[in-house]
């Protein structure tokens, strides 16, 4: 089954509010049936794209196209993308099975067809039996699948969803992840998600793009940018990461902790090394082979499935399965496999 | 807040002795048998019954309804879009605080500058047309000009506690700048336009002093009929007459109370 | 850009002029042009504000200039500008000074201020009892103070005749204790005036109280009885700090209307009782000599102007927070 819905693209697209430049020409595409994440602080400019393709924002300059049609010349009522708003912004006066259908009955859809449809929304969302409720009694998660079901009973071209999941607490957000993802997978529409939240972005997205200051900083499969962050910015902001302040010396780099040798030579004569804690390598006898240093374990912090290890130099961390007897000041040999010690772009 | 001191009391019991004992005497001297009220002479409907046949009270009671049913609905529609007019437009911050500022006169400006100021526009205005010579015209334009502030005050009030998204939300499903209105600005403004209402028409039955400025032979309301019966000395129909307007006013508070209750559920 | 372009068509022109008329926006999800938004407001906007530009804000700057104008022999305005109507407000009249229009004023000033004095002393201690009471019952209890402030005045005002009149139990208390003499009532009188005064504006004084005591911080209340021995101490510390705001808005709803009252002096005051309000009405019909009323209007006119202008101003500093 081919992917309902049209590629959507964004060309250049550039917001100024007053003094401050929110997007400064951002580029992206997304592929029909696509789970796409913006991520990033607040303040990016991640959620100016969001309204700016959902046509509740004006764009300076650029373009937004939808299989080739211009977005930005219509209307935001005329366009084909629905939203789930950051606080869902149900209507307050009218029941579930009636928020669900505001947007078929807003462009005359014969009611037979609005019946059939809300109930196939509501079903799809679990909602059925809540129907006739007001939005003011439903609980948070509920809220959520009600917006969910009226944008998606619309059928749009792309779902956009705006930090959805900052109103529920986080038991429930990690279960309303899971569903999200498959809810999208089941009915093949292209999602973009707006959020901060580095574990959703993770769990739910098939490409990641990490914005900061208005910019799209690195975009990718989520295992792509986790695992090969382009820039510092990236490496801090998805997952913990260690940073190492270096000097290029031939293939090798002068750092505080020694001389060390990534596997891909870096660009720069000065900059910075990364390395993710998971993949340091603990043991008590000197390992083989080149990036291997001697440290003190300062602390330890057991994690329940892993621990995790402060080291005494440069304010190393690692993470470890079980540290096999090793205790709190203990001397162990770190090692940095150079495969995943990965220079970072200045 | 719970611990208040006790003598606290004694001015709160004083303060409503104040608002109410006046009212109750009243209430109770129209149902007194004694025409002069000296003394206590028996109960009695008698003055009610009387009420009812009076001619000229009939025709300011007929004045008072005509005045505040006509300057309710014509400020309660013009209030409402006062408010949407001034809330719902990007207006700069100087044209809205300046909008803000003049929408408040009405309310600040006491009854009788209030007034005297109606009395100059209509001076003015008689001059191009007979319409505005001192009358029920008169009076009921003087009505709205100051209920349409209050209900616009009202109306406001309740679009402040509702988000923008809301809006952007409708837009987003497909509604068209109709679609909106009748189906989200208006059921969501219903109740503060109900509440407003209400208060509107309240004050139209409050009113004296406007009414006293700009009625003309013939257009005397019941609050001018009781002040000009006052001169020929009190007697128990205008006692019975009060004390029914007053129950008005207690009803329509209790309408007013309703509608925010209503508002509270939604 | 002419708004036939908007909605739908290409957008060459997509650039966002800021602050142009013409420049296109999106404003609650509607795309418009700032000019098709502000025509929209002013056409919703014109009735209600055109009403009380025309009816209210312009007569008052009419008042103004009419200050300065003459009075026509048979009651007409002529525009001959004249300092005469302010002269007589300082006593200088035909029949050269005389202090009784002095007397008038100063006296209207004094019973707004002691109504005002009353009204606030009577209103926190109201405002904190309704606050005291069971959340679902204050509704019950702010009613029973909204319904006498929204009682027609004049009925409230004669209200007090049975009461203070010759032959009500009070003013045979007042004959006996020899206050009064035999054939004296207690209306009308100063007294008269002072109680209706305050009992017509009491309500005005209540409500933003009670909104502010009930919004109040009871763990500042709570550090202030640490601190102060006293209830004055915690009153002065704690409480009037919160309520500051409330208790201005309380003083100008109630001095403004007070110093306008016609209807309580004019039935509770006797001929002697004359006040601002009844001067005003007499030179609108009685003598029909407006320049002389709009003068004496002037007072009022600069109470409201400070008021909104206090009003404006808590406003700018709310938006600037």
């Amino acid at each position: 089954m081919g992917a309902p819905g049209r590629a959507l693209e964004v060309r250049e697209v550039r917001k100024r509010f007053g003094a401050v430049d929110v997007l400064r020409g951002v580029t992206l595409s997304a592929d029909p049936g696509t789970f796409l994440t913006l991520l990033g602080p607040s303040g990016c400019g991640k959620t100016t794209l969001l309204r700016i393709v959902a046509g509740l924002e004006l764009a300076d300059s650029g373009s937004v196209t939808l299989g080739g049609e211009d977005l930005l010349a219509k209307p935001a009522q005329q366009r084909p993308v629905n939203t789930v708003f950051q606080q869902y912004a149900l209507f307050p006066h009218l029941t579930v099975a009636d928020n669900v259908a505001f947007g078929l009955r807003a462009r005359r859809i014969p009611e037979a067809d609005v019946a059939r449809k809300v109930s196939e929304a509501l079903e799809l969302l679990q909602l059925g039996e809540l129907a006739v409720r007001l939005p003011a009694k439903l609980s948070g998660g509920q809220k959520q699948r009600v917006a969910l079901a009226r944008a998606l009973v619309n059928e749009p071209d792309i779902l956009l969803l705006d930090e959805p999941m900052s109103a529920l607490d986080a038991k429930l957000r990690a279960q309303v992840q899971l569903e999200l993802r498959r809810l999208q997978r089941r009915i093949g529409r292209t999602f973009v998600l707006v959020t901060h939240d580095q574990d959703e972005a993770l769990t739910v997205s098939d490409r990641i793009l990490v914005m900061r200051e208005g910019c799209i900083e690195q975009a990718g499969a989520p295992e792509d940018v986790y695992a090969r962050p382009r820039t510092r910015f990236v490496a801090e902001f998805l997952g913990a990461a260690n940073l190492i302040e270096a000097t290029r010396d031939g293939d090798a780099c002068e750092t505080a902790l020694g001389r060390l040798e990534p596997a891909e030579k870096p660009g720069w004569t000065r900059g910075c090394l990364c390395i993710r804690p998971e993949k340091l390598e603990l043991s008590a006898t000197r390992p083989e082979g080149a990036n291997a240093i001697e440290a003190t374990l300062e602390e330890v912090v057991y994690r329940g499935d892993h621990v995790e290890v402060f080291l005494g130099v440069s304010g190393l961390r690692a993470r470890a399965p079980a540290l096999n007897g090793l205790a709190r000041g203990a001397r162990v040999w770190v090692r940095l496999p150079a495969a995943h010690l990965m220079a970072l772009e200045a | 807040m719970k611990n208040l001191p006790r003598w606290v009391y004694v001015p709160v019991l004083f303060a409503l002795a104040l608002l109410y004992v006046p009212l109750l005497a009243v209430a109770v001297q129209s149902v007194n048998a004694s025409r002069f009220g000296t003394s206590w002479q028996g109960f009695t409907w008698n003055w009610y019954g009387r009420l009812f046949a009076h001619e000229a009270i009939g025709a300011a009671a007929k004045n008072t309804l005509l005045v505040a049913c006509i300057s309710t609905a014509v400020s309660t529609v013009l209030g409402t879009c006062l408010a949407l007019g001034l809330d719902r437009i990007p207006w700069p911050g100087r044209v809205r605080r300046a909008l803000d500022i003049l929408l408040h006169l009405p309310v600040i400006t006491p009854d009788i500058l209030f007034a005297a100021a109606l009395v100059v526009a209509f001076g003015v205005l008689r001059q191009a047309s007979s319409l505005f010579d001192p009358g029920l015209v008169p009076m009921i334009l003087g009505h709205i000009a100051f209920q349409v502030a209050f209900v616009a005050l009202v109306v406001r009030a309740r679009l402040a506690t509702l988000e923008p998204e809301l809006f952007e939300a409708a837009r987003d499903l497909y509604a068209g700048k109709r679609y909106l209105f009748w189906h989200v600005t208006l059921p969501l403004l219903l109740p503060a336009v109900a509440g407003g209402a209400l208060l509107a028409f309240t004050l139209s039955l409050d009113d004296f002093i406007i009414s006293f400025f700009t009625t003309g032979s013939g257009s005397d309301t019941l609050p001018i009929y009781i002040y000009g019966s006052l001169r020929r000395g009190l007697s128990p129909e205008i006692h019975a007459l009060s004390t029914l307007m007053v129950l008005a006013t207690v009803a329509l508070v209790l309408g007013v109370e309703r509608l925010n209750r209503t508002r509270e559920v939604t | 850009m002419s708004e036939r372009e908007l909605p739908g068509l290409p957008t060459a022109a997509l650039k966002n002029r800021d602050g142009a008329l013409g420049a296109r926006v999106v404003w609650l999800g509607e795309l418009a042009s700032r000019r098709r938004l502000f025509a929209r407001g002013g056409a919703l906007m014109g009735g209600g504000m055109g009403l009380i530009l025309a009816l209210v804000a312009l007569p008052m700057l009419a008042l103004v200039a009419l200050a300065f104008a003459t009075r026509g022999t048979h009651g007409e305005i002529e525009w001959t500008l004249t300092l005469n109507n302010l002269k007589r407000l300082f006593g200088y009249g035909i029949l050269g000074w005389s202090p009784d229009i002095l007397w008038i004023l100063s006296r209207s000033v004094l019973v707004a201020a002691v109504t005002t004095v009353l009204c606030v002393a009577f209103a926190f201690p109201l405002a904190f009892f309704v606050a005291s009471r069971p959340p679902a019952r204050r509704y019950a209890w702010l009613a029973l103070i909204v319904v006498p402030m929204l009682t027609n005045v004049v009925i409230r005002a004669y209200a007090w005749f049975p009461l203070l009149g010759m032959h009500s139990p009070l003013t045979k208390l007042a004959q006996i204790l020899g206050f009064l003499a035999a054939d004296e009532a207690l209306y009308p009188s100063a007294l008269a005036v002072y109680l209706g005064q305050t009992a017509i504006n009491l309500p005005f004084a209540v409500l933003p109280l009670y909104a502010a005591v009930e919004r109040l911080d009871p763990a500042l209340i709570d550090a202030a009885r640490d601190l102060y021995a006293s209830r004055w101490g915690i009153f002065r510390h704690a409480i009037l700090p919160q309520v500051r705001a409330a208790l201005a808005v309380a003083i100008v709803l109630t001095f403004v209307p007070a110093l306008g009252a016609f209807v309580v002096p004019d039935l509770l005051g006797g001929a002697r009782g004359m006040l601002l309000g009844n001067l005003l009405q007499q030179q609108f019909f009685t003598a029909r000599n407006w320049p002389y009323g709009a003068a004496i209007s002037l007072m009022l006119v600069a109470c409201s102007v400070v008021a909104l202008w206090y009003y404006g101003r808590t406003q700018a500093r709310e938006a600037a927070r």
